[in-house]
């Protein structure tokens, strides 16, 4: 949806799911391709979009990330060189401070993200967690996540057979 | 069992504070007895480290365990990084507790956040991780091994990775002579070389290639030689001038099973450090590194290694073993730079004693680290040396490190094993001379002519004797310390 100067500063109203309104504007909320794509649809309409999957302290905070991205250009489709595409570490210093958030609200964000489909904020937050999974051994993933080790013998047993070869001698020597 | 309309739940903590982790539960915090329970009026502060900032209670995450005492439901509490102070109950209204329990409750346990993310979102964080901790979170349990294996899956191909030994080799080379390589590729000038060697194997394959580059960078005395030098030098980095080019090269033939090299000039440090950068971050995506070792490298490039490495995590899942052989590293400021470092490093060899700072033991970089000192010399320094270490680990027993591997090697003609011994362990002092037993062994008859073990009663000693042919001179004593 192309639009000018004026238009991006047209006030758009978005509901959270516990009914919470918050009046922005186009050029805040346009890497939102959901809302977008809802804005084509209801046409001139003054009614606020529903956005029954987002609460409202989410919400907020989503529009506080596109109000502080907004005028950072769209990024590249595909990042076709090996080298960009798996490099997590390349995330600003005021992004790592906003998802700086116990895991929970970390989970809301990305949910958030994926469902207004915002590609930027799911990325950063994808990044994120990864960044949080690296160099972290099993056990310590377990308790970070809160995971339990729910293998059968059986399948412990196919692990060890299938992936044991990475982890030789050497290995158990650094852990 | 899940609590009815009526139960109350209720949380409550007695003890001194205590550091709480993710899903971490305890009797602690479970309210002990109708009787027992304190003022429901009390709240459960929750602090974070700093112990200021009052953690939401919608942070606190109640999963049942068991409904007893009539009207009372056990629940762990789950905190992340979170400190628990003062001795508080907290009151939760049933309905409150129940929508928690309902929105975290997976299979009758809590849920967390790998849990609840969709599969493809899953994909993406798993897409931006490395084979190491692919594999490590794999392993995880079921549902992420499903996630990550699955047909579907966009990265099943990376986790049965290629697995890779990379030896990283530092040295100053002149006119005319390179010591590693044959062909000798400069010969104009003065330079500092990083020697990279690459050796690796598939999954079920024994072939294993290696793959080896030479990073050259000039090193002259002044500005104009060095432009000398690099206008002589302006042929040869054509054809690697970008980095790129390079490894991707020597990985399209390192994977076609053939043994390769590139060799290739830099203008500057900061060049190098790039190229460093993009080869090992190419290396950490394509493949699992299985270990890495340093040799002979100045705290210069430590300090830039360490960085990369960080960054990377490397390290983190494979041992890092480091070697200064020759002593003239050593005796620059790698000890110091060494002991701060960040990065796990499980061996560390060096030749000199005569560099080791006093407290370098205790640098966080050397925890669990196996240390192999190796010295040259007569029978003299020997001594003087081997009097240093035991002074050295004889301070270990005061502390919580634990040495409980001592190796000695030695083929000094005439070496008075028997006496040495004797007066070894008159210097360590904390090991008890009567426990200590002498058994000889043999590992390698080509390599070994004698050797002899001590063990202690405990086991956490170990002594070896033993003379080498091919070492002449050599004098060498391995210690092992673990925390």
């Amino acid at each position: 949806m192309a639009a000018d100067g004026d238009s991006m500063d047209r006030i758009v109203k978005i509901k959270s799911k516990d009914g919470q309104i918050f009046d922005v504007t186009l050029g805040t909320i346009k890497k939102s391709k959901l809302i977008m794509t809802m804005l084509e649809q209801l046409g001139d309409s003054t009614d606020a979009i529903p956005l029954p999957n987002v609460d409202g302290s989410t919400l907020k905070k989503v529009i506080e990330w596109l109000e502080h991205h907004k005028e950072e250009p769209e990024p590249a489709e595909e990042e076709s060189d090996p080298l960009r595409m798996r490099i997590s570490t390349d995330i600003s210093e005021w992004d790592k401070t906003f998802f700086d958030v116990e895991q929970s609200v970390l989970q809301a964000y990305i949910l958030a993200a994926n469902y207004l489909s915002i590609k930027p904020l799911l990325d950063i937050g994808c990044k994120t967690v990864a960044n949080m999974i690296k160099g972290k051994t099993t056990e310590q993933l377990r308790d970070l996540f809160g995971l339990e080790d729910d293998f059968t013998d059986e399948e412990r047993a196919a692990i060890k057979r299938e992936y044991a070869w990475a982890d030789d001698e050497e290995n158990q020597a650094a852990a | 069992m899940i609590p009815d309309s009526q139960v109350r739940v209720f949380i409550y903590k007695s003890e001194s504070e205590v550091t709480l982790r993710s899903r971490q539960s305890f009797p602690g915090l479970l309210c002990p007895s109708k009787g027992e329970f304190p003022d429901p009026a009390d709240a459960l502060w929750v602090f974070d480290r700093e112990g200021e900032s009052v953690v939401d209670r919608s942070q606190l995450h109640f999963l049942p365990l068991d409904v007893s005492n009539q009207q009372i439901v056990h629940v762990p509490v789950c905190v992340t990084n979170c400190i628990v102070q003062n001795a508080h109950s907290l009151e939760q209204k049933t309905e409150s507790a129940m929508q928690h329990i309902e929105e975290w409750k997976v299979d009758g346990r809590v849920s967390t956040m790998l849990d609840n993310l969709p599969v493809e979102i899953l994909h993406q964080i798993f897409s931006e991780l490395p084979p190491s901790d692919l594999l490590q979170t794999a392993c995880l349990n079921a549902r992420q091994l499903g996630i990550i294996t699955g047909s579907r899956s966009p990265v099943r191909n990376r986790l049965p990775p290629i697995k890779f030994k990379l030896q990283i080799k530092e040295y100053k080379g002149v006119k005319g002579y390179s010591r590693s390589h044959p062909k000798g590729f400069h010969d104009a000038f003065y330079f500092v070389c990083y020697e990279i060697v690459v050796t690796g194997h598939k999954k079920d394959e024994t072939a294993q290639p290696s793959a080896s580059l030479y990073i050259y960078m000039p090193c002259c005395s002044n500005d104009k030689q060095h432009k000398e030098v690099l206008g002589a030098d302006e042929n040869r980095t054509d054809r690697n001038s970008h980095p790129h080019v390079g490894f991707n090269e020597m990985f399209n033939n390192f994977f076609s099973r053939r043994n390769y090299e590139i060799s290739t000039t830099f203008k500057s440090i900061e060049e190098v450090k790039c190229y460093m950068k993009q080869l090992l971050t190419y290396l950490n995506i394509t493949a699992h590194i299985n270990k890495v070792t340093l040799s002979e490298i100045t705290a210069d490039t430590w300090m830039f290694l360490e960085k990369i490495f960080l960054d990377l995590n490397i390290g983190r899942h494979c041992p890092v073993e480091c070697h200064v052989t020759d002593g003239q590293n050593a005796e620059d400021n790698l000890m110091d730079v060494i002991e701060c470092t960040k990065v796990p490093i499980s061996y560390f060899y060096i030749t000199s004693i005569y560099c080791f700072p006093d407290n370098w033991f205790y640098s966080n970089g050397l925890q669990n680290a196996h240390i192999h000192f190796i010295s040259y010399g007569d029978m003299t320094r020997l001594i003087v040396t081997f009097r240093s270490l035991c002074q050295l680990l004889t301070g270990l027993y005061e502390t919580d490190r634990k040495v409980t591997k001592w190796e000695i090697c030695s083929n000094l003609v005439g070496f008075p094993r028997h006496n040495f011994l004797s007066h070894m362990l008159q210097e360590i002092k904390t090991v008890d001379p009567s426990s200590v037993t002498l058994t000889d062994f043999y590992e390698d008859v080509d390599e070994v002519e004698e050797t002899a073990i001590i063990h202690t009663a405990t086991q956490d000693l170990l002594v070896t004797f033993y003379t080498e042919k091919r070492l002449p001179s050599a004098f060498r004593l391995t210690v092992e310390v673990v925390k």
